[in-house]
């Protein structure tokens, strides 16, 4: 291929809408152009005009800008409209459109791929945290039991001191045993299936409370879980233990609560922290800090439920879920 | 370096917090307990110089935080700077959040068969340095 077909090449794929006039005639346009022009009945002289009109205001400038807001058949269509001479000794010039919907559309992709990777990264983690554990709690014990069995087999060992070993192999398999029970309900509680959110959320607290020394209360109505679907239900337990882990990391607080109420057409949980708090609109952008929220927030919207953040330094954290009943 | 000192009674333990925590420069004196039936939780039982009661909810977990490790090793242990480590982390000692230690040491208390039964636990508020220098001056006070 020749330089002049990549260039040509470029110019039809482009992702901006380019129209070239001459004397006030559409010369040539992209494929872009194209399709704004047919797709929002547009007519380019009239986008011409528009921004002609701009650029009379400075005719020294070869080059003139400018945002316009069109009514079109569902809306409005937000365009950035660039007015650039190319030929003024015969008339040449080109107009190039972007579309900010466009623009829009891209942002949220990339937003959802930075949200995707902070989620594998997420689960990468707590795969990690598993294995490790399994390897360090689980895995030890067992070793130490076995230990415990061998020692036993050798026969030099008196009565008295079989029935103490044993007695330790035993309460290291009980530990394990505990061990083994807590890790399965920190990966997914079945308390969750067979009796509910509030029993499970209880059973996180006290969790988190025995691993942490922070006071967890929990506070609920009771079976403010009726009305919810599985799915809901997994998604306020889930929200519920980012929000007290997230507390626990970062806020260094002596206190959490959780409160479950169940209102007339929804249900509401809040888990309140008095610890340190933070500027909200310093986390607002992306950061390993608000992902962990902005994860929060898409899994709560996506079941159609209120996410809301609120927090002041030196005045904790609130985090507040609203679910509409199922029907 | 093992610690084989026997087990003590509860009036012992509460005694021996008691006199480290007046005979030393410790901030923060305690001891954990296995409680001697299922599921044989780890608790923090007697404490002196503790700024709330908070200490009580805790459950330690076997080989995790100074005084898990303890437990799980028999072997003493001692770490600085303790406010760096956040709840996920393996050394995170839920003792020295609840209780603001910047740095502790801890140590064994056997059964006579050398199984750990208790773990001895001493720390400071304040940037205090500990090492195994603080573990020696810790045993010293148990088997006073």
């Amino acid at each position: 291929m020749t330089e002049a077909k990549w260039l040509k090449m470029y110019f039809n794929q482009s992702s901006a809408a380019i129209m070239i006039f001459q004397d006030d005639h559409l010369f040539k346009s992209n494929a872009a152009a194209q399709q704004l022009v047919k797709k929002y009945h547009l007519s380019p002289g009239y986008l011409l005009q528009i921004v002609k009109n701009q650029w009379r205001q400075d005719e020294a400038q070869r080059l003139t800008a400018t945002a316009v807001t069109l009514p079109v058949a569902k809306g409005h269509l937000h365009l950035s409209l660039f007015y650039r001479v190319l030929d003024p000794d015969q008339g040449v010039y080109a107009l190039t459109a972007e579309n900010h919907q466009q623009q829009q559309h891209l942002s949220s992709i990339e937003h959802q791929h930075l949200l995707n990777r902070y989620i594998n990264r997420a689960h990468e983690k707590e795969r990690q945290r598993i294995s490790q554990d399994l390897h360090d709690s689980i895995a030890q014990g067992v070793y130490s039991a076995i230990m415990g069995v061998r020692r036993i087999a050798q026969d030099q060992l008196s009565a008295q001191q079989v029935q103490t070993t044993s007695q330790t192999i035993e309460i290291q398999l009980q530990q394990t045993l505990a061990e083994i029970k807590a890790m399965a309900l920190d990966i997914r509680p079945a308390v969750l299936d067979s009796f509910g959110l509030v029993p499970a959320i209880k059973a996180l607290a006290k969790r988190l409370q025995a691993n942490s020394g922070v006071t967890i209360n929990v506070l609920a109505t009771d079976k403010s879980d009726i009305h919810l679907s599985q799915d809901g239900q997994n998604v306020l337990y889930r929200v519920c233990q980012e929000a007290i882990n997230n507390a626990l990391r970062h806020a260094q607080p002596s206190e959490i609560n959780v409160l479950v109420s169940n209102h007339p057409h929804f249900v509401q949980m809040q888990v309140l922290d008095d610890g340190s708090g933070f500027d909200l609109s310093q986390y607002g952008g992306f950061n390993g800090h608000s992902l962990g929220l902005m994860n929060m927030k898409e899994r709560v919207t996506a079941l159609n439920g209120f996410f809301k953040i609120s927090s002041h330094p030196n005045e904790g954290t609130t985090v507040t879920v609203k679910f509409p009943f199922n029907k | 370096m093992m610690v084989l000192e026997q087990a003590k009674t509860d009036k012992d333990y509460s005694k021996l917090v008691a006199h480290i925590y007046q005979a030393s420069d410790f901030d923060f004196v305690g001891i954990a307990l296995q409680q001697p039936y299922y599921p044989f939780l780890i608790k923090w039982r007697f404490a002196a110089g503790n700024q709330s009661e908070r200490f009580r909810q805790i459950v330690l977990r076997r080989g995790f935080g100074i005084a898990g490790l303890v437990f799980r090793t028999g072997k003493p242990f001692y770490n600085n700077d303790l406010s760096e480590y956040s709840i996920s982390n393996k050394l995170y000692t839920p003792i020295a959040s609840v209780e603001s230690l910047w740095g502790a040491v801890a140590v064994p208390i056997s059964t006579q068969s050398g199984a750990v039964s208790a773990v001895l636990l001493a720390g400071y508020r304040r940037q205090q340095i500990v090492s195994a220098a603080t573990v020696s001056r810790l045993i010293g006070y148990l088997n006073d």
